[in-house]
């Protein structure tokens, strides 16, 4: 899926022109460039069938094997073009509601017509299952408290009444417990807060610099400690280059 | 020229200056809108897919 935050009517000129065939769209104000953190064009993300970024660089960076590796457990239909009777599937899994998708996709089982397909289906969201809550443990494990906090939370609303939403529970019930995960959360959550308004100036950005300053001082050390000490390193090389 | 120079410039201060999402994390279906030369309607209709986002521009 390609991604510009150009006007629409010079993409369409450029696109035609060019006569590429590839699906694209637009994010308009480039919100969703600046919270993928992209600092120059062409940049790609690879995200797999658990929404889970598998690659972000240059696009000649991206390799067959990430690319076999983000197409396990995928759909190998997408959900515009499932028959009729995946209606209510595609609902749910539109809607983020895995626990109903696996439900309704597991009752085409008995469908003659539709049952290999509807066994593949279950397979992938058995994996969107799955592949959130392992994602949610990786998260945790690096010291990303903030991240593991909101996959778990999903899991609570999408795999109601699966294995997942209980182990989801269990696993916020011990981040409450941990005081050193509380601590690197909070910091994580200011982070955000600190970092949430795009720069649009070089002024601007020395004054993010200077705050990054002060926010590593409170919180050397944790995760986000390591994210505003990289992003402040990045941000002054940066600002040097553009003397 | 010099716009180009400085445009990228800002481009990569104001990438690097706000929180970013990190290879292992998981990424929110964004918001994008005026879907072409696909079926998808919204991000939502990629779900269960891998998707590969390819950020492009011209001028």
């Amino acid at each position: 899926m390609a991604v510009t935050s150009e006007a629409a009517g010079p993409t369409e000129k450029w696109i035609s022109e060019k006569g590429a065939k590839y699906g694209y769209a637009y994010d308009k104000g480039g919100k969703f460039m600046r919270a993928c953190g992209v600092s120059g064009i062409p940049h790609a993300m690879l995200v797999d069938a658990s929404g889970k970024v598998v690659f972000d660089g240059g696009p000649g960076q991206i390799n067959e094997d990430m690319v076999r590796g983000a197409l396990q457990g995928a759909l190998k239909t997408p959900l515009w073009e499932l028959p009729k009777p995946f209606s209510k599937t595609r609902g749910a899994i539109a809607k983020g509601d895995l626990a109903t998708a696996l439900k309704e996709s597991d009752a085409l089982h008995q469908d003659a017509a539709n049952a290999e397909a509807a066994k593949l289906l279950s397979e992938a969201i058995k994996g969107m299952v799955s592949g959130t809550l392992a994602g949610a443990d990786a998260l945790a494990a690096e010291g990303d408290w903030l991240g593991a906090d909101r996959e778990w939370k999903r899991l609570l609303k999408s795999a109601k009444g699966l294995p997942e939403e209980a182990t989801a529970k269990s696993k916020l019930a011990e981040l409450a417990k941990n005081p050193e995960a509380k601590k690197g959360l909070k910091a994580q959550e200011a982070f955000e807060k600190l970092t949430a308004e795009p720069v649009k100036s070089k002024k601007d950005a020395e004054e993010r610099v200077l705050a990054l300053d002060a926010f590593l001082k409170k919180n050397e050390g944790t995760f986000a400690g390591k994210k505003a000490l990289e992003m402040r390193d990045q941000l002054k090389e940066a600002i040097s280059k553009s003397k | 020229m010099q716009r180009i120079a400085l445009m990228l410039a800002l481009l990569a201060i104001s990438g690097l200056a706000t929180a970013q999402v990190a290879v292992g994390s998981r990424l929110s279906p964004p918001e994008l809108e005026g879907f072409a030369q696909t079926g998808a309607k919204s991000t939502a209709d990629l779900a269960g897919r891998a998707v590969l986002y390819e950020f492009f521009a011209f001028w």
